[in-house]
């Protein structure tokens, strides 16, 4: 039954079980209504889940926008420095939204965002300068990264999650006309995808 | 498996009693529904945003366009927090202020752009953010001078951009006073906190869906109406022919991707769709031919005046870097994008 609007009550006006059987539907329309773009077709958790099972990402959750449109998560980077190699957590996120827990700094200018519970997805992000002006550089390179086994696969058979990878590059000089090479710098991104 | 916790309701027929239990019962339903609305919407103002606001981090806070008119002048249209700091004062920069009760922590703010330059129909062109600081951003845009095929030289460029500005949430405000629950032997009555208050807070939960204070914010299906969601999304993939869409937003579709010359793609939309559009593109180059190379380099425009037409329809122009050769080349590669509407 679709909305309708109700009224209050007087001392002498009786509640009916009309009455009471509309804001019910009322009720249960606007939750229809919710649920058209808000974690209506993903998993109904409240804060809770069954025993046992790993917590599933956070915009599984209740009322979070399930939507490809949407951007599953967005973070900011710190401008990172070289670490060990690949693998060690950088700890380069200034700030987080849902979805990116974590960059790993790979090589000068190449980064890697794990992402986890999206069968598809992909990465629009936006380089910046962590001070001054006159700062230019071609927009970061987003690739969507599968999963590669330790053996045989990429990055010397290391082997690396699904994720995105991300390429930084140094400032174009105004005039100049030289050649990109990777280099740091802070960044931010938007993650998108489809579970 | 997830669980539904949504209180269910037994429809009461006549003389049925309307006992303590269903009131209270009622009383929980709209609790779960308001708790599910906060997870992500403002459920008061806060500052300049209104009640009903989307209020996440991987919502953009708002989407606009920065655009050049003749003069020089720097103009912004589709923002509600942001406005232009300073009227022209150099070629390709435009400096936004920020208001302050929206955005308090600079820090905690992700911004995307799409460049949108005309100049991009023949060159790659790109907006870069300078910098980020207490009260807003300077942006400034770029284009490639020379020739396809003939280098690498770069140079400022009164170029338009779509911009996307992420935030951290804003406390999202108290929930509604509930009706008192009741007991047994209870009664209902004309008393603020009784029926009268579980009909008021049906109502403006409703209200507050359907409208975030400046305009609609979800029409009356459901969907998004909101300039700071996206109105739809497309796969679309070169497979050395033609292009194609893989996959595409149920609503206002992405129907044909049309190649107009190499590197050029036309996009056309269900027409129900409201114009004018902010995109954002992202290229994935990688996937095509097997360019697994990492030193990869794509650029896409969306040049403004392609993207305000009707039936909708987006031009993108797509541009490879060959770093062999220092110099780049219009050509054909997957992309994934996302657009925005005013409303």
């Amino acid at each position: 039954m679709a909305f309708q609007r109700l009224y209050k009550v007087t001392m002498d006006s009786p509640v009916g079980y009309r009455t009471v059987n509309q804001l019910a539907d009322n009720q249960a329309d606007l939750r229809s209504l919710m649920f058209l773009e808000h974690g209506a077709n993903e998993l109904l958790f409240k804060g809770t889940f069954v025993g046992g099972a790993n917590p599933p990402p956070d915009w599984k959750k209740l009322g979070r926008h399930d939507l490809t449109e949407v951007p599953r998560g967005v973070a900011r980077t710190l401008k990172l420095s070289a670490f060990a190699g690949f693998g060690t957590f950088s700890n380069g996120l200034a700030w987080t939204g849902p979805a990116i827990t974590a960059c790993y700094w790979v090589s000068t200018g190449v980064y890697f965002l794990p992402v986890i519970g999206l069968s598809r997805f992909w990465g629009k992000a936006q380089v910046y300068a962590d001070s001054g002006s006159g700062f230019t550089s071609i927009e970061p390179q987003v690739r969507s990264m599968v999963a590669q086994p330790a053996s045989g696969g990429g990055n010397s058979g290391v082997g690396q999650p699904a994720g995105l990878q991300v390429r930084l590059y140094s400032q174009f000089n105004i005039g100049a006309g030289g050649a990109f090479t990777l280099q740091d710098w802070p960044f931010m991104i938007a993650l998108y995808g489809q579970p | 498996m997830g669980i539904d916790t949504f209180p269910p309701w037994v429809t009461k027929v006549r003389k049925d009693p309307l006992g303590f239990s269903s009131f209270n019962r009622l009383i929980n339903r709209f609790r779960w529904t308001e708790d599910l609305f906060a997870k992500e919407h403002l459920l008061a103002d806060y500052g300049s945003a209104k009640a009903g606001d989307h209020n996440a981090a991987e919502i953009p806070r708002e989407v606009g366009s920065c655009y050049v008119t003749g003069g020089p002048t720097n103009n912004a249209e589709g923002f509600r927090y942001a406005t232009v700091a300073y009227p022209w004062s150099s070629t390709g920069f435009i400096q936004m202020a920020f208001d302050s009760s929206v955005y308090s922590s600079v820090d905690q703010m992700v911004l995307l752009t799409q460049n949108c330059s005309e100049a991009g129909i023949n060159k790659p062109c790109v907006t870069n953010i300078e910098d980020i600081g207490p009260t807003g951003a300077a942006f400034s845009s770029f284009q490639l001078t020379d020739a396809l095929g003939g280098g690498n030289t770069w140079d400022v460029d009164d170029g338009h951009f779509c911009l996307a500005i992420h935030s951290a949430p804003l406390p999202t405000g108290a929930a509604a006073t509930s009706a008192s629950a009741k007991d047994k032997g209870d009664f209902v009555s004309d008393r603020a906190d009784d029926w009268g208050a579980m009909v008021q807070n049906d109502a403006d939960l409703r209200r507050k869906f359907i409208t975030d204070g400046v305009g609609d914010s979800h029409d009356s299906t459901g969907f998004h109406l909101a300039r700071e969601v996206a109105q739809t999304w497309a796969d679309v993939y070169w497979d050395g022919v033609v292009y194609r869409v893989r996959d595409t937003s149920t609503r206002n579709a992405c129907n044909t991707a049309t190649q107009l010359g190499t590197g050029h793609v036309q996009l056309a939309f269900n027409s129900d769709w409201v114009l004018p559009a902010q995109p954002f593109v992202m290229v994935n180059g990688s996937s095509y031919w097997g360019y697994g190379a990492a030193n990869d380099i794509w650029n896409c425009v969306t040049p403004r005046s392609l993207i305000l037409t009707a039936p909708a329809t987006i031009d993108l122009y797509l541009y490879r870097y060959v770093s062999a050769s220092n110099w780049w080349v219009r050509e054909d590669a997957d992309f994934f994008l996302t657009v925005y509407s005013s409303f």
